[in-house]
């Protein structure tokens, strides 16, 4: 009958990252800033250079420490002393505090060292990965895709019912919706879809902590159809710039997107869908008479006029050539080591592609990652496995096919 | 550098405590090198007195030199502490509280910790949970916490004698405290079972530092078999004889009253003490006793951890303790400083009962955690617990407890968002597990004391066992060890009866009630404004007896429920107790209470009533519709609203004139409440409600 449930805990890599990267309440007057994502990127290769760990950090001699900030680039350097990361790290009073209230909320947090970080951002936005995700709901939706759908806070009743109608689809289609979790658009898809037994995920722009109690999201987040994600802190008040910088995390959390009302060259909808556009995201957009202006405005930019079945967007994306980061996480580390076989013998990527039967686009994103790990390398227009690698791995995939 | 640091901190120790030669006692150096060296998570458990402070101050000492932030110290104990605050002083420690006295120091103090000025900062485990002082003192302490150190650590564990729900905060803080900052948890009760449990709650990864927890000084005793007014009688005796001053501990916070004014009235100079009293009152009460003013406090568990006379000479308790280790935590603090002091058992009658309430108790039950989350579940913007006292049918200090049960869980899965409760996304079921488990250990605790009370071996021997201090040699000084009881008050008959006089004589005042339920009651039109007029309220009342107490109120029971009649005896003595009393304006008229179940006990009673005392008699009061027994709702809305529309007034001649309103029993004071302010409605002068039994008031 009953459950014994597990107090909540975070990890020593997680709580030197909410440390060195949280926001951890007000902060006041002389507190020092928290790294920015590119300084804790920089801090974690150095980390990593030193073979050492995030949690390293909390049990380090002050030697240890010194080295690991001698190892980050000048630029970096520069902004993050000695005393900022000491002082940082020392606020381990402020954690406790602030990570009892969110906890006792339900409130759950995975770091960019965590097993439970999602895949998604760590391939599609890499170096540019948020450190701390929190949420409250099902952590598996993460790994689930799904279409973002994003659009205006105040819809008229033409885009107030087509949402309704992509909300009761992607139930019925078991299709994820991936929104801003914002009044109107964001919110209809979202809630339309987990009340017609569908999940969604909401990427929240402010209070995770009160707006998971509100009764509509925590009925659907009790009963597992709802998903509430945030980067901020979960008591972090609105604020634009917020609103604005969560587009990005909506777009890396689905496979694709859909805009159903957007104005002309202004708001975050608008923004949000150029920058998906500009990353080789497939972006439909909702057409017709009665759709805003900014609507058409988007066709230019590349986005595609959304189909009258909706279910044809399904069959349309994954094809798409551009679609580079779109790689799935699961898919991708099954390819590598086939890749890897075939690319003993140097080949292009078209050549590449004929043989094992895939879009030229999803080859290029792999070969991609390939290089970034080091187990490809480029010389002209030809691809070759590094040779240690290949050797391993090939034998792997012997094993497994033979 | 070790022998660097243990210089140092040598020179701390002679400077905390004036003497060039001390030397650390066993175990103190040990925890200092962790805390300060390994940055370590301890549980020091040792006897008060051993000197656990001492490794607190000289820890903060040591850190603070090598550069690190403020020691945060948690304590329950707030006036105890500001002694020791003192003692730190001569380690050169800045060592500040903030508390709900001192807030006129509050600017300064937050001033000075943002100027980095204070070492250690002393506050109360809800101090914790207040938003104000997270917000001010967050800055400087939270920032760059330095120590901290949780004070009656045992209180973090619900297996634990004295829970207290905030330690559960402090626990979750404690487990989320990142590896870099080092905490200490000190207690000098805790068990096997509770020393594992706080070290889990910790987050693990907790070293343990105890020792042997017997006193030297304790001569114990246990007296059983003895009615209450037999241990009037005892006190009464034993207490003229002892020397020095000391603490009486009882259950309830009517006994307190009534054995204080027992002793009393044999002149004897004790006071009580109990959480019923004005927030001024309690100090006062407290340096009386330690300024030896009285001979002792009659005292319920209120006086508790936060009061410490090092010269008490005895503590007896006038019921057992639910357990044994609530018995060594309060018999504990008889003789901190004395050669000899005495810890005596009463074992009452009533004890197991009050004991087996408490223990029910001690958790909300399922369904009522149910029923607080089905309500929450429904609403849009939460509710408060007044809102939910008007849904639900329980006693609103029981939905508190439910609330507040449910606020702790981990997660949890409500929050309050200004004064409302909320849902929060966090699924939820009942820990029957945990709560079935909690019971059986305390049912197993109750067992243990009983097994105490056997005097089947040495007293300190068995105490100390139960604490787990397995070494404990046997005292030589106890009832046991010694084969004799300890203080032997010879002959009690005579005063015994005295005793069993005084509780059935003893004046019982009924309050009148000041406002109407929730809601009011609408039937009536009554409550369209919360308070209820001054010329609608009863005026005080008295009551014959307290329920099942005393002579009358053992026999008021028979007669209720098996005789069905109220016999003349007590008609006289309800006679005789009014005549007493004498209330002003003269009552000229007495009406009785309806009941549907028993239509003619109180009117049977109260026309002989009438009788007696020459006043006229009425059936002024007559049912509209059946009600539900009174005893079956459980909170006073609900009492109240069952009564709604229920009654009307049959206007009698003279019914302008004072009247007594007669009821069986007295509870939660509605039946004569509604009534009186419809009597008044219609025309009645003022009404004196008048009850042959008054409840008990559970503390």
């Amino acid at each position: 009958m009953s459950t014994v449930v597990e107090a909540p805990s975070v990890s020593e890599d997680a709580s030197a990252i909410l440390l060195l990267c949280a926001m951890l309440g007000k902060r006041h007057r002389d507190a020092p800033a928290p790294l920015t994502v590119r300084e804790y990127d920089a801090l974690a290769e150095a980390l990593h250079h030193h073979g050492l760990r995030p949690r390293s950090l909390l049990r380090a001699e002050r030697g240890t420490l010194t080295s690991v900030a001698g190892a980050l680039p000048p630029k970096i350097r520069e902004h993050v002393s000695l005393d900022r990361l000491g002082r940082l790290l020392e606020r381990g009073g402020h954690l406790a505090l602030a990570l009892s209230k969110w906890t006792s909320h339900g409130i759950w947090i995975s770091t960019r060292a965590d097993a439970t970080y999602p895949s998604r951002y760590k391939q599609r936005l890499s170096h540019s990965a948020p450190p701390i995700v929190f949420g409250v709901g099902p952590q598996s939706l993460l790994e689930s895709g799904g279409l973002a759908v994003v659009g205006s806070r105040e819809p008229d009743t033409f885009s107030e019912s087509f949402t309704r109608r992509v909300g009761e689809w992607a139930a019925r289609s078991g299709v994820q919706i991936v929104s801003g979790a914002a009044r109107g658009v964001d919110e209809i898809a979202m809630l339309t879809c987990a009340m017609h037994g569908g999940t969604a995920l909401g990427v929240v722009a402010e209070s995770l902590l009160r707006l998971s109690t509100r009764r509509d999201f925590r009925t659907q987040i009790l009963a597992n159809h709802l998903t509430l994600v945030s980067s901020f802190d979960p008591e972090a008040p609105f604020t634009t710039g917020n609103a604005m910088g969560r587009n990005r995390w909506v777009y890396a959390l689905a496979d694709r997107g859909l805009v159903v009302a957007c104005s002309e060259g202004r708001g975050g909808t608008w923004a949000g869908a150029i920058e998906a556009l500009k990353h080789s995201v497939r972006v439909f957009v909702k057409t017709g008479n009665a759709a805003r202006p900014g609507n058409d405005a988007l066709l230019q930019h590349g986005a595609t006029p959304a189909p009258d079945d909706l279910s044809d967007m399904l069959s349309e994306a994954p094809e798409q050539s551009t679609v580079s980061p779109l790689v799935d996480h699961d898919i991708f580390s099954a390819a590598a080591p086939i890749i890897l076989t075939v690319l003993r013998k140097p080949s292009t990527a078209k050549e590449l592609a004929a043989l094992l039967e895939l879009t030229p686009g999803q080859v290029k994103a792999w070969l991609g990652k390939l290089i970034t790990d080091g187990k490809v390398v480029k010389s002209g227009s030809r691809f070759s496995a590094v040779r240690t690698d290949a050797l391993a791995e090939a034998e792997q995939i012997s094993l497994l096919t033979g | 550098m070790e022998n660097g640091l243990r210089a140092r901190a040598e020179q701390l120790l002679h400077a905390a405590l004036s003497d060039q030669s001390a030397q650390f006692r066993e175990g103190q150096w040990d925890a200092i090198t962790a805390l300060v060296r390994d940055r370590a998570r301890l549980l020091l458990v040792r006897r008060t007195g051993w000197g656990k402070s001492i490794v607190y101050f000289v820890a903060t000492a040591l850190l603070r030199e090598a550069g690190a932030g403020p020691t945060l110290l948690i304590s329950p104990l707030i006036a105890l502490m500001r002694n020791q605050l003192q003692a730190a002083q001569a380690l050169g420690l800045r060592a500040v509280t903030i508390n709900s006295t001192n807030k006129e120091e509050w600017t300064d103090i937050y001033a000075a910790l943002n100027r980095d000025e204070i070492d250690l900062l002393l506050v109360s485990p809800e101090r914790l949970a207040n938003r104000t002082f997270l917000e001010n003192a967050g800055a400087a302490l939270f920032s760059r916490l330095g120590l901290l150190v949780v004070d009656e650590a045992h209180c973090i564990s619900d297996w634990g004698h004295d829970f207290r729900p905030h330690y559960r905060m402090i626990a979750s803080f404690v487990r989320f405290l990142p590896p870099n900052i080092p905490m200490l948890a000190t207690t000098a009760t805790a068990d096997d079972v509770v020393v594992e449990d706080v070290s889990g709650q910790l987050g693990g990864n907790v070293q343990v530092n105890r020792g042997p927890l017997g006193r030297d000084s304790l001569r114990l005793d246990v007296v059983s078999n003895m009615s209450y007014a037999a241990r009037l009688a005892w006190l009464a005796t034993v207490l003229a004889r002892l020397d020095g001053t000391g603490i009486i501990y009882v259950l309830t916070k009517r006994d307190a009253n009534l054995i204080a004014e027992w002793l009393q009235s044999q002149g004897i100079n004790v006071l009580p003490y109990h959480a019923g009293l004005d927030d001024a009152d309690r100090p006062a009460r407290e340096a009386a006793l330690l300024r030896d003013d009285v001979k002792a406090l009659i005292a319920t568990t209120a006086l508790a951890m936060g009061f410490d006379k090092p010269n008490l000479a005895f503590v007896i308790h006038f019921q057992s303790t639910q357990s044994i280790i609530h018995y060594y935590q309060q018999v504990g603090r008889a003789g901190r400083a004395l050669d000899t002091a005495f810890g005596i058992m009463l074992m009452g009658s009533e004890d197991a009962e009050i004991i087996d309430f408490f223990v029910r108790n001690a958790l909300p039950p399922a369904e009522l955690v149910g029923e607080v989350l089905e309500a929450l579940e429904k609403s849009d913007e939460g509710l408060s617990t007044s809102a939910l006292a008007g849904i639900i049918n329980v006693p609103p200090e029981r939905i508190k407890k439910a609330i507040q049960f449910l606020a702790l869980e981990e997660p949890s899965p409500i929050t309050r968002i200004g004064t409302r409760y909320n849902r929060t996304a966090v699924d939820y079921a009942y820990p029957i597990d945990r709560v079935d488990r909690l019971a059986q250990r305390r049912y197993a605790e109750r067992t243990s004391l009983l097994e105490y009370a056997k005097k089947d071996g040495c007293l300190m021997q068995i105490l100390s066992r139960a604490l787990g201090d397995h070494s404990a040699p046997r005292c030589g000084r106890c009832a046991t060890c010694v084969g004799a009881s300890l203080l032997d008050p010879g002959d009690l008959s005579e005063l015994t009866a005295k005793a069993e006089d005084f509780l059935s004589r003893r004046e019982i005042r009924l309050p009148a009630r000041r406002k109407w339920p929730e809601g009011g009651l609408p039937a009536f039109g009554f409550g369209s404004n919360m308070n209820i007029p001054a010329d609608l309220r009863t005026q005080e009342g008295r009551a014959l007896a307290l329920w099942r107490l005393g002579t009358i109120g053992r026999r008021l029971r028979i007669e209720k429920y098996v005789n069905g009649y109220f016999s003349d005896d007590t008609v006289e003595a309800a006679a005789r107790r009014i005549r007493e009393w004498s209330p002003q304006p003269a009552p000229a008229w007495i009406v009785p209470t309806v009941s549907d179940r028993h239509p003619t006990l109180v009117p049977e009673f109260a026309r002989r009533l009438a009788a007696a005392l020459g006043v006229r008699y009425a059936d002024g009061l007559r049912k509209t519709r059946p009600t539900e027994e009174q005893k079956g709702m459980q909170n006073s809305s609900f009492r109240a609203r069952n009564l709604d529309g229920s009654l009307e007034v049959i206007p009698f001649d003279g019914m302008e004139q004072p009247g007594l309103l007669v009821d069986d029993m007295y509870d939660s004071g509605w039946t004569v409440t509604v009534a009186t302010a419809l009597l008044r409605d219609a025309g009645a002068g003022p009404v004196f409600p008048f009850t042959l039994s008054k409840a008990a008031d559970k503390e």
